[in-house]
């Protein structure tokens, strides 16, 4: 064969990531973690924010930079209902206006600072951000956590890290990724269904760990008997609440995982995680702590098993895909309204998108995997702390 | 992807199989689907997993042959237009 016959060697296409950042709700937090009555500083957005509470206990975002020498606010104090800068101790109000100057007669005209509309849902802290400067739009929020205020809920663990040198559409591409489960997270996708529709995108999908895998620790209550279902949602560019329902011997086992992120810089964003199980009936509270613990640090597992592909893979705006691959680039213009601003949002971004993959033949193929491994006593990967 | 029409609703959408078990469904308007308005809002709507009258429409053109089942030829051409993100200028309002 000649050279010329073969096909072309494809190149990957990437384009510098956007310098904007995404319209939408960002969560920073837990609530509770700002409420200790000093301000905190939130590296976002390529600037820094302070989160501090007034007298009443609400929760304030300011632009943390202090507009009369630069101090950084979120250093200072908070008293009473402002933020005292640790420079020259002026005092920032929660509505963004500087309302005392100690050593001075009077305040200057424009004295006022940017900030940032806030929102407090599930337990979270969110900030509305919005290169535009508008509103969020009605329809455009965070809903409550479906079933939440029935039966008892774990308190969240939550978890936090900082991802370097990685664009956040990378995180968001998971959302259409059928096959990383068998290889990253070690489970059979057994079936895997994407909607997207306006501001939000969905993965349905049923999941059952691998045989080969030791990796699930399955403590006193025994592993899942049957496949796990999912529902995992974005509400906007960032933020992801997953239902998941796991089948146990004593009944199903309902988690709430959240999924969620802001940018730092266009190059990195901190990836944060929380999940919260109910507890299941007949358990005492000491066993659905640890059964819940259980189930955290299985989320946990999967989640740096993605950060690790994240961390060294390559940015890719041509990706090649396969039949089996899901919907990569409708997602990527579902993701792209976010990135333009509101009047530039095409039609192609929000219309409703429905992609359900055949997951079977590359099942078929999965389990005879499995099954050669198990036959030749081999095991895909042993998690730290699991013999 | 081959336009198909909600035998309830009437909405047209285009749909691909490349399998029997695989469908793709871009929509244009789907405020008239019944099932969706019943859901309520925009949320609800688009928490919706599918609407089971299209999906029996999709089928239906299935049988009748209407719609083929198989891969497109034309996928890769018509999926591998890189989206950059091409950064507009931030506007500040
Ligand atoms: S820089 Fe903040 S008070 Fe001077
Ligand atoms: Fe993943």
């Amino acid at each position: 064969m000649t050279a010329t016959q073969e096909p072309e060697v494809r190149t990957i296409e990437s384009a510098a990531p956007p310098v904007r950042f995404a319209r939408g709700w960002h969560c920073i937090g837990l609530a509770e973690s700002f409420r200790d009555g000093k301000p905190h500083g939130i590296e976002a957005f390529g600037t820094k924010l302070v989160v501090f509470t007034d007298s009443e206990g609400e929760l304030k975002v300011l632009d943390s930079y202090c507009r009369h020498m630069g101090g950084d606010l979120s250093q200072g104090t908070t008293k009473g209902d402002e933020v005292a800068c640790p420079f020259h101790d002026w005092r920032w109000g929660g509505d963004g206006k500087c309302k005392r100057i100690p050593y001075a007669k009077r305040v200057p005209m424009r004295a006022r600072t940017r900030t940032w509309q806030t929102l407090e849902r599930n337990d979270q802290l969110f900030v509305w951000h919005d290169p535009q400067g508008n509103p969020p739009p009605e329809d455009v929020t965070i809903p409550e956590i479906r079933g939440f205020n029935e039966g008892t809920w774990t308190d969240w663990s939550w978890n936090s890290v900082l991802i370097e040198n990685s664009h956040c559409r990378e995180i968001v591409d998971n959302v259409v990724d059928m096959a990383h489960f068998f290889y990253v997270h070690y489970a059979f996708p057994v079936y895997f269904r994407n909607v997207f529709e306006g501001h939000i995108a969905t993965q349905y999908s049923q999941t059952k760990a691998r045989a080969d895998a030791d990796i699930y620790t399955s403590g006193e209550a025994g592993g899942p008997t049957g496949p796990g279902s999912a529902e995992a949602t974005y509400f906007g560019p960032s933020y992801m609440i997953d239902y998941e329902t796991t089948p146990m011997v004593f009944g199903d086992v309902q988690a709430v995982l959240i999924n969620c992120h802001y940018p730092v810089s266009p190059t990195s964003f901190q990836l944060q995680w929380g999940i919260s199980v109910k507890h299941p009936e007949g358990f005492t509270e000491d066993q659905a702590n640890e059964m819940a613990a259980g189930f955290a640090g299985g989320v946990e597992t999967g989640f740096l098993q993605d950060i690790e592909i994240w961390r060294n893979k390559a940015k890719i705006d041509n990706p090649l895909l396969c039949d089996e691959d899901g919907p990569v680039y409708q997602l990527r213009r579902w993701y792209e309204q976010f990135y333009v601003d509101v009047e530039d949002v095409t039609p192609e971004m929000v219309q409703r998108f429905e992609y359900e993959i055949d997951v079977e033949r590359a099942n078929e193929i999965w389990e005879k995997e499995v099954e050669e491994n198990l036959a030749a006593g081999r095991t895909v990967v042993t998690a730290p702390g699991n013999k | 992807m081959e336009p198909v029409t909600c035998r309830t609703c009437e909405s047209r959408v285009l749909a691909q199989k490349n399998t029997l078990a695989h469908t793709a469904i871009q929509w244009g308007d789907s405020s008239r689907c019944v099932e969706f308005a019943m859901a309520g809002g925009v949320m609800e709507r688009a928490m919706n997993r599918s609407c089971r009258e299209l999906r029996a429409s999709i089928d239906d053109a299935v049988r009748s042959g209407e719609l083929p089942v198989g891969p497109p030829d034309d996928r890769v051409a018509q999926d591998t237009q890189p989206v950059r993100f091409d950064a507009q200028p931030v506007r500040h309002g």
